[in-house]
């Protein structure tokens, strides 16, 4: 089974780069954005201000990254791995590898984003905060929106509806990211700060495992 | 006709419910004075209550300044009106703490206090001079009418508490049924099961729509605002567009099994959200509600007594309502699969969701 997934991940990763554009069109998306809200703040001085922008700009990275995830698959594919993997597997490998494209996206989203509107907020030392809640939120992005592409692709109507979906379900992700990182950057030491990153944690395993379990009735159809 | 006794339970509870929370009277309570603010030496200030009897024949009000656990005594020198009563005081040039609060007694309205009423300007800070302090020589009796309690800022609007909360507890307990019978539904698929579970969202949309109106008007009238930032009307409002997504979805699947699976597949996933949402995080995030701060429940709503009695009933009347529109909406809603079906020449239970 391990080797399938990991098989399976491998082949999602070399349909990725084979196909550059679609790669090369979401880092060009939250290029764009970073740079619009660079325009638009030049500087964005206030710490709170910073966080909730760049959070926005994950955001929508994640929705045109993970949203499209089953709505770009062939339906010859689609019978093909019908026939050969079970859905848990095809799951697995699917999460997998979306939390490893949004990790490597955001990283690249978050570079992108202090280099132009500075990184005044962050402090040396509580770097690693930040940085975990920046991983933890990405993961937790990617599994959330992985279902709901999932649920949006049965649909007729495409990928615009998991915007409908998917904006409400991520609010309570978001609130609790937002919290966990600006009390980061107001200097919340961890101890206190820490229950917020745990629920962020909770929050990802509970969807991994929601999507696991509920993914094969999407499957069969 | 038997069967049907919960029915005349909703109603008599619904009846009772109302004719209680309009009716009963608000506790009396303390509003404020004509002037905060009070200089060492003699003041004369007017005190205004709310629903309290000053003039009454046998009320025999008197009212005392209070900080730090020290007592000054006041002299009445006028009951203009049953809430207005005009008093003097002699407040001393040491002062411990520049703040005072009040109490009324009388033997009517029992002992009722507003704090922080007086600040004091020009008094120096240091202990409180005792020569002026007295010791209040009634007996303090907390209750004497029975009444809703009297909040500061809520006032009559306590009365909302039997319509607002009971909104959103009947909508969990709807949107509870709608979630496990799409578990049902997965486990073993019929129309019956995602018809209750689509009959049970629509109907818990009312209940939630009506909890956002309800709260709306309170918040209005207690913070100021239609709307504040405050996670229970986050959640609130997150609730409403989260299940107008589910009922978009389904609109967007014209097949009718995979728009039912695919309907409960985003109908347990979102209440588990929801859940999490609703019942959790409110608990750890500072908020306007009642009961924040690691404070569950609402035990700091000042549930007393005279609440409890109607609001208990409230709860369960209007859940049963809730149950019973749900109930009615469903059996409209089979007779309508029915007829679709009959239409189409398909008996429901033996050709749908068989292949799947």
């Amino acid at each position: 089974m391990i080797t399938r997934i990991i098989y399976l991940i491998k082949h999602e990763a070399r349909l990725e780069f084979r196909q550059k554009h679609t790669l090369a069109g979401i880092a060009l998306f939250s290029l764009a954005a970073v740079y619009l809200c660079y325009q638009a703040f030049q500087r964005a001085d206030e710490p709170r201000v910073w966080n909730a922008l760049l959070w926005l700009i994950l955001l929508f990275t994640a929705f045109s990254a993970i949203g499209k995830s089953f709505a770009g698959q062939r339906h010859g594919l689609r019978l093909y791995l019908y026939t050969t993997v079970t859905p848990q597997e095809f799951i697995l490998a699917r999460l997998i590898y979306n939390m490893l494209l949004m990790w490597a996206l955001g990283l690249f989203t978050f570079l992108m984003f202090a280099l132009f509107l500075g990184s005044d907020a962050l402090h040396a030392d509580t770097f690693w905060m930040y940085f975990l809640g920046l991983t933890a939120g990405n993961l937790g992005f990617a599994t959330l929106l992985t279902l709901i592409s999932a649920i949006a692709a049965q649909s007729e109507s495409g990928i615009g509806l998991t915007a409908v979906l998917g904006l409400p379900i991520v609010i309570p992700l978001i609130l609790i990211l937002n919290r966990y990182t600006s009390q980061v950057l107001e200097g919340v030491p961890f101890v206190e700060n820490g229950m917020n990153l745990g629920f962020l944690l909770i929050l990802t395993f509970g969807m991994f495992g929601l999507s696991y379990l509920l993914f094969p009735y999407l499957w069969r159809d | 006709m038997l069967r049907h006794w919960w029915k005349g339970l909703t109603a008599l509870l619904l009846l009772y419910v109302l004719v209680f929370s309009f009716t009963t009277k608000l506790a009396p309570g303390l509003i404020g004075v004509d002037q905060g603010r009070l200089e060492p030496g003699a003041n004369e200030r007017v005190l205004v209550g709310f629903n309290t009897s000053f003039a009454a024949e046998h009320a025999n009000p008197q009212i005392f300044l209070e900080h730090e656990g020290t007592y000054f005594c006041t002299e009445i020198s006028e009951v203009i009106s049953d809430d207005r009563i005009r008093f003097k005081v002699v407040v001393p040039d040491t002062l411990e703490v520049p703040f005072f609060n009040v109490y009324a007694n009388s033997n009517i309205d029992g002992t009722i206090l507003l704090e922080n009423a007086f600040s004091v300007s020009g008094a120096s800070i240091g202990s409180t001079k005792a020569s002026l302090a007295c010791q209040p020589q009634v007996e303090v009796n907390e209750h004497i009418n029975f009444g809703f309690p009297f909040q500061p800022i809520i006032f009559e609007s306590i009365r909302n508490l039997m319509f607002h909360v009971p909104m959103w507890f009947t909508m969990f307990l709807i949107m509870l049924i709608s979630f496990i019978s799409s578990i049902r539904y997965l486990h073993k698929p019929s129309v019956e099961l995602d018809l209750r579970a689509l009959t049970a969202v629509k109907t818990g949309m009312v209940f939630a729509v009506l909890g956002l109106i309800t709260g709306s008007i309170w918040a209005r009238f207690t913070w100021g605002a239609w709307w504040v930032n405050d996670p229970q009307l986050n959640g609130a409002l997150v609730t409403f567009l989260i299940y107008a997504g589910y009922l978009i979805l389904r609109s967007g699947i014209a097949d009718d099994q995979k728009q039912a699976r695919v309907a409960a597949v985003f109908n347990i996933f979102a209440y588990v959200i929801l859940f999490i949402l609703l019942m959790i995080l409110p608990r750890f995030t500072e908020g306007l509600h009642p009961g924040k701060g690691g404070n569950p429940g609402f035990n700091s709503y000042d549930l007393d007594s005279s609440l409890r009695m109607v609001f208990y009933p409230a709860v369960l009347g209007w859940m049963l309502l809730g149950y019973w529109i749900y109930h009615l909406n469903l059996r409209m809603n089979r007779i309508r699969t029915r007829l679709y079906y009959d239409d189409k020449d398909l008996f429901p239970s033996s050709n749908h969701d068989k292949k799947g």
